[in-house]
């Protein structure tokens, strides 16, 4: 059985249209003018169970409704999906015991209470027995070093120790399956890199199926092997993310700080240009299907005075838009 | 039905110990209510002294109005908080969370907040009808009984016209106004209503039986009676589930940012 079989979902709300100002308004009144904004527009793919998937898009690309119909939180307009084997909006309840969905910015802790009392009350919603849930709950507090927490006031939190705190919580039931929207969103360098490699733990170590969205590529790279993309509501890439990378990640920028405030003259190297030239540092952005970014570093490195070395891979919005020019599709979606 | 009440039971527990962590805001609304409560008995305590009578109602029954009336609207309000804020949780797509899990919507819904200020009610109500005398077993069960009943009425009603909500988009006024109707209509003694208001306040606004009705019980009981009310709170209970279950299917979430406050 497949995590998650999505066939031809569609989804269209339908929207109000109004034109400006206090005639328009009237005019509404007297004369609703109603329009199909189409959310989701047909896509199909399928989550073999234990993938790390990352989901990802423009705002209004139709992530969050996707992803609102397969935890059964909205019907489908038409299409097929099946989680765990189950029709999310027909097997809501059913479902729910078995997978988890986390929206980084909608908080399911007690605001004015300790973790502890929102974890006892998920217990009780999901029915878990006594034992069973203090011998999950003390693996949690071990694997997300949230013991110092427990006991304190969500809201005297850091939004990173929260989200630690979240994600335990909503793990405390044994999901086969989880949805994360955007979980590292607000978070710092540090705090991100904490979540993704708790989510990478849980997917490596207990097979939990994620289907994750997020605008950081970083949290993509680092947590899924697997990456789809959408845009307007439609499916434009479903591989790997390496063979995303091969495909679009093309241009990479290389940040040289150098021992000497004078900036060296550049050897001429095919598909290397200079962005930037400050004393003591040089920004260039290199084509890799020109010149292998390997080749590159040993050049420089062998011609200029070198003291640190990064190379940057685009941000995941430059990668999104290069599919979009290659798919021949453009511009904001309708509806997140 | 056990695990039910276990978890409307942990609600309740975690609601209080929430607002409980604002110990001075937690007593001052509990007791500012109750006084509000009490200063409507200290304006019909004045009206009787000078009338002995309204329609038949004296004072002793007006307690027993207001009796039965601030327990079931206390404890539809501190038990089921949300209700009164249902068309505006519709409207702004928080119904997501809820959703997301096992329990039955509607009910962790309304149960997942409290008014603070309906347990102020509830104390009042309780002192209010054992003031009003005859503190005979039988009549404080049938007390009990017919707060419960009132209870699920007014918890039903808000849903009923909450959900109107799923339809309507913004149903926040409306809700406010049918609640409001609701309240006013049952604070006065039955008997001044006449003709179609009767007719009003036995079906679309059904303040009689959360006031009215439960009054001339305590006072004469009468099965039939007694099985009319206990059949209207289960009747108006299932539709409002009912009608709620098929709003859900319009329903369009939302992307607010959210905490459980």
């Amino acid at each position: 059985m497949r995590a998650v079989d999505v066939r031809d979902l569609r989804k269209v709300f339908q929207a109000k249209r109004k034109r400006p100002g206090l005639a328009g308004s009237l005019r509404a009144l007297w004369r609703p003018d109603y329009t199909a904004v189409t959310a989701v527009d047909g896509i199909s793919f399928r989550l073999e169970r234990g993938e790390a998937v990352g989901f990802v898009g423009p705002n209004g690309a139709g992530k969050s409704t996707t992803i609102k119909m397969l935890t059964g939180i909205l019907h489908p307009t038409s299409g097929e999906s099946h989680v765990l084997g189950l029709v999310p909006w027909r097997d809501r309840s059913r479902l729910a015991y078995r997978i988890a969905s986390v929206f980084g910015q909608r908080s399911q802790l007690w605001y004015h209470l300790p973790p502890a009392d929102s974890f006892n009350l998920l217990a009780r919603i999901y029915e878990l027995d006594q034992r069973a849930y203090r011998e999950r709950l003390h693996r949690l507090v071990e694997l997300f070093q949230i013991d110092r927490y427990l006991h304190i006031p969500v809201r005297r939190l850091s939004l990173g120790e929260r989200m630690r705190c979240e994600i335990a919580g909503a793990l405390l039931h044994r999901p086969e399956v989880i949805f994360l929207d955007e979980p590292t969103i607000g978070l710092d360098v540090v705090a991100r890199q904490q979540i993704r490699a708790l989510l990478r733990a849980l997917n490596q170590e207990e097979g939990v199926t994620l289907l994750l969205t997020s605008h950081d590529a970083g949290d993509i790279e680092q947590v899924c092997r697997r990456v789809i993309v959408i845009n307007h509501g439609s499916l434009v890439f479903d591989d790997t993310v390496a063979a995303l990378k091969r495909a679009f990640l093309r241009r990479k920028v290389i940040d040289l700080k150098l021992a000497e405030a004078t900036t060296p003259t550049m050897p001429a190297i095919p598909g290397v240009t200079a962005v930037a030239a400050e004393p003591f540092r040089l920004r260039l952005e290199v084509d890799a299907d020109a010149q292998p970014i390997e080749q590159v570093i040993a050049r420089l490195v062998a011609h200029c005075p070198v003291v640190d070395l990064t190379v940057e891979e685009p941000p995941l919005e430059e990668v999104i838009a290069a599919i979009y020019a290659a798919t021949g599709r453009e511009g904001e979606g309708a509806r997140g | 039905m056990g695990g039910y009440l276990g978890f409307m039971w942990t609600y309740v527990k975690l609601n209080l110990s929430s607002a409980m962590e604002y110990r001075a805001a937690f007593v001052s609304q509990v007791v500012g209510m109750a006084l509000n409560d009490a200063i409507m008995i200290v304006f019909w305590w004045l009206f009787f002294l000078r009338f002995p009578e309204v329609g038949g109602w004296q004072l002793a029954d007006i307690l027993r109005l207001w009796g039965v009336l601030a327990v079931a609207f206390g404890l539809a309000t501190a038990v089921f908080g949300n209700c009164s804020r249902l068309p505006a949780l519709i409207a702004s797509g928080q119904l997501d969370y809820y959703l997301a899990l096992p329990k039955d919507a509607l009910l962790h819904v309304l149960v997942s907040r409290m008014s603070v200020s309906a347990w102020g009610d509830v104390t009042f109500g309780v002192v209010a009808f054992v003031a009003a005398g005859d503190l005979g077993v039988a009549t404080m069960a049938l007390f009990l009984v017919l707060s419960l009943t009132g209870c699920a009425i007014f918890t039903a009603y808000h849903v009923l016209v909450g959900s109107l909500a799923f339809w309507m988009g913004n149903a926040e006024a409306v809700g406010t106004q049918a609640s409001g109707a609701l309240v006013n209509f049952s604070t006065y003694p039955g008997s001044i209503f006449r003709g179609w208001v009767k007719i009003l306040t036995f079906t679309l606004i059904p303040a009689a039986l959360v006031g009215h009705v439960p009054v001339a019980l305590t006072r004469r009981f009468d099965p039939l009676v007694f099985l009319g009310v206990v059949a209207f709170a289960v009747g108006i209970a299932a539709l409002a589930v009912a009608v709620f279950r098929l709003g859900l299917r319009r329903y369009e979430s939302g992307n607010r940012v959210t905490l459980r406050a």
